[in-house]
């Protein structure tokens, strides 16, 4: 039985013995403060989605209650625990049905990390009764591998061959947060990731699914299979001993059309991902609309108008921006849609994009006046989602603001107050508010909790 | 973002959900049941034998899904316990393609019975069904299995780095699970489309010596499928036509996707009835000399004893492959000595080292491999090759024979003897004899069976 050669594997080794080696000793007070924030956003935004007016979230919990499992692990807003693969689907699921948590928001590669790590770290650590440092340290670098692993595979397009990145590159991020947790050594680790990559997955078709279950779903099976490779790694299983090389048949050939084997391993250890690249959503729908919405608001507030004041909207986008947001059937990703709800009730919440609040006559009326354009001007802008958003009111006054970066982007970041009012806003739509603070001050304290098994119970339904 | 339906009639996605959804046991050609009765036979017969904790990799996937717990709905084939249908489907589907006896499709190349069989005893076990669901859904299995094969291009699939039986596997496990519960047929587009939302295989498998990867690559897709269709028989749902359009499935995992081939010659052409079962656990390079091998020691009644020198002649490309390698399952020189012996070779000819048994010792060196230009001429490009065996019997005599065709290739499909056979050979290995005529009778029975359950008791210890 051949084992890894570092020569026959050099990227992966070398990924590897950051893996194995990783510590949360050696992580910088910076790095533990903002995966303090994804935890602390990620379990807000999996609180708010466990409600049951989330579809998705029902039938995921009813499902993985019906197929039952060894009763270890917390499933969020349910009153049963079930196994670590069972509830990281569920919780997965849940991360990312009401699109409003935080994740790598980076223009470079963008992924919704935190919705499939946190899960994988909340399981795991509750299933091997870790401390709050383990459960910090092992979502920090399923973070950087997923990051890693993503930057290598980088193209210019979105979604090559029709993955989805975030749940395919999310596999290896998995893997190695829970073999963090399990505590693996060099060559099981090496088999946790390259099992991991053997059955990483994720189209990105939900697009046309607009009940949107399985547009959360593949997130959820990320979190899931992550775990099982790691946990099959654990028991001796084999896999594939040079996953990130370029072999034969690697991944970059499969789920990409480049490889940059360079970005793999580029200051590792030096610059976490977590660092400088994390983006929290102010607003539960596609990160596209965010400046839009950013420059109606302060508009509106600015003014003082009201949506009665207005007559119309000029939403104005880059160019190869706007077809993805233009009248999008998925009303997350519908710039007419979001910022005529926004216009009118003056904020977007999670449950518009639940139910359709065209049915509310004003909202209709609005959504009809708000014009969305694709303008070449702003595609000479440095920022990736500049907008600019013109508003003509009823009695003949113009009002005009730009926005290059987004409330909650790395260079126009939410403060810590920010979160932890979205956070209780979220929160409480599901739980009171003396919980939801409990759970807050305890994230906050995260790195002196002996077990987080506690954070667990207070997420129980 | 917009997906264009196509103006012309129903999608092929919803043409195969058609399909399934109105395929009767009635409408079974007679053949076709006959034929459907041998690949479950054969396939029980591999799992048993596949089922022992001597092989690693069963033991472990064994203890991973006992570890998850769950609903005891279905058997763990050759194990006291019973799990989810779900988990016992991964458990089986990773068992039923480790000991390489699998059968393999000869046009898509697709080893289905590995994934469809398990997906189906499992689900039908958890609902009760009856014997005449049990096979229809295997026929369907086998049809969509094979059509996604077929759509995607098996050559492109292995040019990306993709494995055809394990991705397309999912789909086939889906139609299997989906017709055993019964789904509408938007259910079963769902159900498709949550599949191809998951679907997952990749190559690398191929760099681990180990293969447990490429075996637990067919227990997932047989997971994915009961997951798929049970989701979506709660309500759970997926893109609606996961098949087609600018992020369709096929497209992602082929660079030249024939969509066409898909709803091709439905209810005409079962794919069940072109597939090969192996006669041999070893590379199918040597299975037709086995057969003309096989063909001299028997007629002749000859022991290895006998033997003075064993000439197998094959194509000139193939002879390098089967002349004293190393993997002892490609060794021609290890192989024909334990043929002459047992005159059959199984599993534990591969998974034990008989190197040392006197036979082996006295006959290995006696054996030569001859690339073959005549030969070489017959099949360019295919994957079986013919061969010509001559023997040298001590005392002078000499006999030849040659196979055009190996046992299993379409041409030369395996007797109803030889299934039983081979059958026998393998589940002795773990239960006593009676109770495997117990099990062949109830499945040369399965049309008059009224609960799968009986079946199925008889697989656990």
């Amino acid at each position: 039985m051949t084992n890894t050669h570092t020569d026959d594997a050099p990227y992966t080794s070398r990924i590897v013995d950051f893996c194995v080696d990783f510590d949360f000793r050696q992580l910088p007070e910076a790095v533990i403060s903002e995966a303090k924030k994804v935890t602390l956003d990620l379990v807000g935004s999996i609180l708010v989605a466990s409600a049951p007016q989330y579809g998705a979230s029902q039938l995921i919990g009813d499902y993985v209650r019906l197929i039952g499992g060894e009763e270890e692990c917390t499933v969020v807003g349910r009153d049963f625990k079930t196994s670590c693969v069972n509830a990281a689907l569920a919780n997965g699921t849940m991360a990312y049905a009401a699109d409003i948590e935080g994740g790598l928001i980076n223009p470079q590669a963008p992924q919704h990390a935190g919705a499939v790590l946190t899960p994988v770290a909340l399981a795991m650590a509750e299933r091997e009764k870790s401390d709050g440092r383990r459960f910090l340290a092992a979502l920090v670098l399923g973070i950087e591998v997923s990051a890693r692993v993503g930057e290598a595979c980088r193209t210019s397009r979105s979604y090559p061959h029709s993955f989805h990145t975030s749940a395919v590159f999310g596999h290896f991020g998995a893997a190695a947060c829970a073999a963090h947790l399990l505590g693996l050594r060099k060559r099981e680790f090496t088999n946790a990731l390259g099992l991991a990559g053997m059955n990483a997955t994720g189209l990105i078709n939900w697009v046309t699914d607009l009940t949107e279950h399985s547009r959360p779903y593949v997130i959820g099976v990320a979190s899931s299979n992550g775990i099982r490779s790691a946990l099959l790694a654990e028991l001796g299983f084999g896999g594939p001993p040079a996953i990130f090389d370029a072999t034969k048949f690697n991944i970059y050939e499969a789920f990409s059309t480049e490889m940059h084997l360079d970005r793999l391993a580029k200051d590792l250890g030096d610059k976490y991902w977590i660092m400088d690249n994390l983006g929290f959503k102010p607003y539960p729908c596609c990160y596209d609309i965010f400046t839009g919405l950013d420059a109606l608001l302060a508009i509106m507030q600015e003014q003082g108008l009201v949506g009665q004041d207005i007559k119309e909207i000029v939403h104005r986008v880059k160019k190869d921006r706007a077809p993805t947001i233009d009248n999008n059937p998925i009303k997350s990703h519908n710039a007419q849609y979001i910022m005529a709800v926004a216009a009118t009730r003056g904020s977007i919440m999670p449950d518009d994009i639940l139910e359709d609040r065209r049915s509310d006559p004003l909202v209709r009326d609005m959504f009809d006046r708000v014009r969305l354009v694709g303008d070449l001007e702003l595609d000479k802008k440095a920022a990736s989602r500049p907008a600019a958003v013109e508003i003509r009111t009823n009695d003949g006054r113009k009002f005009s603001k730009s926005v290059d970066w987004p409330t909650g982007s790395p260079q126009n970041p939410m403060n810590q107050a920010e979160l932890e009012a979205k956070f209780l806003r979220l929160a409480t739509t599901v739980t009171t508010s003396q919980r939801a603070k409990q759970i807050m001050s305890l994230i906050e304290r995260l790195e002196d909790v002996p077990d987080v098994a506690e954070l667990a119970a207070l997420l129980c339904g | 973002m917009k997906e264009k339906q196509s103006d012309a009639g129903p999608t092929h996605t919803e043409k195969l959900a058609t399909y399934i959804n109105d395929l009767s046991y009635g409408q079974l050609p007679e053949h076709v049941v006959q034929q459907a009765k041998l690949v479950i036979l054969d396939t029980i017969g591999v799992l048993l034998a596949a089922s022992s904790p001597r092989y690693q990799a069963s033991a472990m996937i064994q203890q991973l899904v006992q570890a998850f717990g769950g609903s005891a709905e279905a058997t763990v084939v050759g194990t006291d316990f019973a799990t989810s249908a779900v988990h016992a489907s991964l458990a089986n589907g990773t068992m039923a393609d480790n000991i390489e006896l699998d059968d393999s499709h000869p046009l898509s190349g697709a080893h289905v019975a590995a994934v469809v069989v398990p997906t189906a005893l499992a689900v039908a076990e958890k609902t009760g069904a009856d014997g005449k669901a049990l096979l229809t859904s295997v026929v369907l299995g086998y049809d969509v299995d094979v059509r996604v094969v077929l759509a995607m291009n098996p050559a492109s699939m292995y040019e990306r780095g993709f494995h055809p039986s394990a991705v397309a596997g999912a789909f086939g496990a889906t139609a299997a699970a989906g017709k055993l519960l019964d789904l509408s047929k938007d259910e079963l587009k769902n159900a498709l489309g949550l599949a191809g939302s998951q679907a997952s295989g990749l190559m690398a498998w191929e760099t681990d010596p180990t293969q447990m990867p490429k075996s637990l690559q067919m227990g997932i897709a047989a997971r994915n499928g009961v997951t798929a269709a049970t989701l979506a028989g709660m309500g759970f749902s997926g893109p609606p036509a996961i098949f087609e359009g600018r992020y369709g499935a096929i497209r992602a995992f082929s660079d030249q996707p024939d969509l066409e081939a898909l709803s091709a010659d439905l209810g005409t052409r079962f794919e069940i009835t072109l597939t090969g079962l192996k006669k041999y656990a070893c590379c199918r390079f040597l299975h037709a000399a086995l057969d003309a091998f096989l063909q001299i020691v028997s007629e002749w009644d000859l022991g290895p004893d006998d033997i003075e020198q064993i000439v197998v002649r094959v194509p000139v490309a193939g002879a390098p492959i089967i002349d004293n390698n190393e993997l002892l399952s490609h060794n021609a020189q290890y192989i024909m000595p334990l043929a002459a012996r047992d005159r059959a070779i199984m599993p534990e000819h591969i998974f034990e080292d008989h190197r040392t048994d006197p036979e082996v010792v006295r006959l290995a060196p006696r054996v030569s491999v001859v690339g073959d230009e005549e030969l070489s001429k017959v099949f360019p490009g295919r994957f079986s090759e013919p061969a010509v065996v001559e023997v040298a019997v001590v005392g002078g005599h000499s006999f030849s024979v040659r196979s055009d065709f190996a046992s299993g290739d379409p041409e030369k499909q395996l007797t109803r003897k030889e299934v039983d056979s081979k059958f026998e050979r393998l589940a002795t290995t773990i239960v006593p004899a009676q109770r495997a005529r117990q099990i062949m009778e109830i499945v040369y029975g399965l049309d008059q069976l009224t609960d799968i359950r009986e079946l199925t008791g008889l697989l656990r210890l």
